[in-house]
């Protein structure tokens, strides 16, 4: 009898009954008596690695008198492959990981995030980007550079049909004559290559005016606003450079914006630090002022004063889970709750998405500074060491491919046992720099916190999918012919 | 599936694979036809190596309609010059009615 291995899985239980979810292949499945069975064998008989169980077939066989049944249920976990025998690959490969790229020649680019400037008439207190400079002097996209962005972005996404400009900065309206051209040009040139391309923009919302939301209403520009909540909790962190609170002046924009911007939609972004206010707080003003979604990030800080301490995470994560109780009950009316931390990991779980990297940095996705340098992403921007070519010589294929090498989450063994393997695969790698001191590694800061929330998730997806399957179809995006539209 | 049951859209299909899997069913390769053969001609996937064709020479093969045309078969086969003008009567959309196919025997 052979050694088995139940790999990479979380079980969980909803109303006393038995689930699991298994990260390798993306499913979750509902268990009867029979598999919950070998699954509370394997836990407390078999040897555990990260988030796998070790265990002998026979022994278990041994126990439940090699009844057919036992042999039968066993028998579909190892056709699901969520059961392996150890040493042994499974058939069908649903368990394998994307490889890294054997060579990136002609890799598409289909992201580019604009820095418009590198600079912000905010001084947030906790802005990674050092009062919106990130470690270099003012500079600022021009004409030429936006221009020719847009030609190198046509060319190098190769056969894709659809491309996205994100408007980044610092502030990006502070660039705002450049920002009007990047689209206008952007819009001419997609036209004249046939390809549709997406803006979206990520602003402060201090510099919004009425001419300035008619041109995002007409180039359909998806608009992420930065607030982190009410007044209060808002003008703690969000100063201008004299140091008042930017709430009110946002705040009027945003009604603005709000009101004459239906084309695309427009959501906002808490960043939230050290003694934050309660996030349904946050999220229940921030809706109520129109938006679409609000979604919550904590802050890339290692200052104590800021930075969240583990206290602070749990009560995080248990705010999140209150609120995902009020989204059960919004889903399961047919409702939305624009809560959009929690809708991304449904649509992930529903999915069942496979990725070998965190992200898409430097597959897709690449940030250009304002001199025309392509960088790993916007976090990583003016970061030599995060050079990645520029936008008149291309993309440094070689060196891109050494860095999907080194990023690959096969590279990161933590992960390997790990139930998030394909879902987190070792998160931001900007964090990781920051916090483990080395980009090349997990976020092992954010481990235990990603695994509850991602439990958080499951048991708010099955909770859903009882009730109104047609629910989490709709927000992943998948139609009638089961096709997956994005 | 008894004891467990895929909730998901990503476990519903790879269940669907599965389900194939245990029932088998012929099913035309995704493959890229190889040799002269299309991709729902009977006959080739006997040997869909793409290496060797030699079953595809043995004579009872060659009446298949695959091979008719202008494929790089070096001499010219029966059914260029079909004496079985009937043959393929049952079969008017060969994705769904290749089974129908008769054999013609030299």
């Amino acid at each position: 009898m052979p050694t088995m291995r139940l790999s990479n899985y979380i079980d969980f239980e909803v109303d006393g009954r038995p689930y699991l979810f298994h990260g390798l292949t993306g499913t979750i499945i509902a268990l009867d008596d029979v598999a919950a069975d070998i699954v509370s064998f394997a836990k407390q008989n078999g040897e555990r690695v990260g988030d796998s169980m070790i265990f002998e077939a026979e022994a278990y066989f041994g126990q439940t008198n090699g009844q057919k049944n036992h042999r039968q249920a066993l028998q579909e976990l190892v056709y699901l492959e969520i059961l392996q025998y150890e040493g042994k690959s499974p058939e069908q490969g649903f368990t394998l990981t994307p490889p890294a790229p054997r060579h990136t020649e002609r890799m598409p680019v289909k992201t580019l995030v604009m820095h418009l400037v590198n600079e912000c008439n905010l001084r947030c207190t906790y802005c990674y980007a050092g009062d919106g400079e990130y470690g270099a002097p003012k500079k600022y996209l021009s004409r030429e550079v936006a221009e020719q962005a847009v030609r190198f972005l046509m060319e190098n996404s190769y056969e894709e049909k659809e491309v996205t400009l994100v408007l980044f900065g610092g502030e990006p309206f502070l660039n705002w004559e450049v920002l009007k051209h990047l689209v206008e040009y952007g819009s001419e040139q997609g036209r004249i290559w046939g390809k549709k391309v997406n803006y979206s923009l990520t602003t402060n919302g201090t510099l919004l005016s009425e001419e300035k939301v008619r041109f995002l209403e007409q180039y359909r520009v998806g608009v992420s606003v930065s607030m982190d909540g009410t007044k209060e909790a808002h003008d703690r962190h969000r100063l201008f450079a004299g140091g008042q609170g930017s709430y009110e002046k946002i705040s009027r924009n945003v009604f603005q914006l709000i009101e004459g911007h239906r084309s695309a939609p427009v959501g906002s972004r808490v960043t939230v630090s050290k003694g934050f206010e309660k996030v349904e707080k946050s999220l229940v003003h921030l809706l109520a002022k129109g938006f679409y979604e609000v979604g919550f990030a904590p802050v890339t800080e290692t200052d104590d004063r800021l930075a969240l301490d583990e206290q602070d995470m749990r009560d995080l994560l248990e705010q999140f889970e209150d609120i995902a109780d009020l989204y059960i009950d919004y889903a399961v009316n047919d409702r939305y709750l624009g809560f959009s931390n929690l809708t991304n990991l449904l649509k992930e779980l529903h999915i069942g998405t496979n990725k070998a990297y965190g992200c898409g940095a430097g597959l897709g996705f690449f940030a250009v500074s304002p001199d025309g340098g392509l960088y790993l992403c916007h976090r990583f921007n003016e970061d030599e060491r995060f050079k990645l070519g520029d936008i008149y010589e291309g993309v440094n294929r070689q060196r891109q491919r050494d860095l999907l090498d080194e990023l690959h989450v096969d590279r990161k063994e933590s992960c390997t046992t790990c139930a998030l393997k394909h879902i987190c695969s070792g998160g931001c790698y900007y964090e990781a720099m920051e916090r483990q001191g080395d980009y090349r590694r997990p976020n092992a800061h954010y481990c235990d916190w990603m695994h509850e929330w991602i439990t958080v998730g499951l048991v708010t997806y099955v909770r859903i999918m009882e009730k109104n399957p047609a629910f989490l179809d709709r927000i992943a995006g998948i139609g009638k012919e089961g096709c997956v539209s994005n | 599936m008894e004891h467990i049951k895929p909730l998901n859209w990503k476990g519903k299909r790879l269940q669907s694979r599965i389900d194939v899997k245990k029932k088998p069913e012929v099913e035309g390769l995704s493959l890229l036809p190889m040799g002269c053969a299309t991709l729902f001609d009977p006959g080739w996937e006997t040997d869909f190596s793409g290496m060797v064709l030699d079953g595809l020479c043995q004579p009872h093969y060659r009446d298949i309609y695959g091979c008719y045309g202008d494929c790089w078969w070096a001499a010219q086969v029966p059914d260029g010059l079909t004496n079985y003008g009937s043959y393929s009567d049952e079969c008017p959309v060969a994705a769904n009615d290749w089974r129908k196919l008769q054999y013609v025997k030299p």
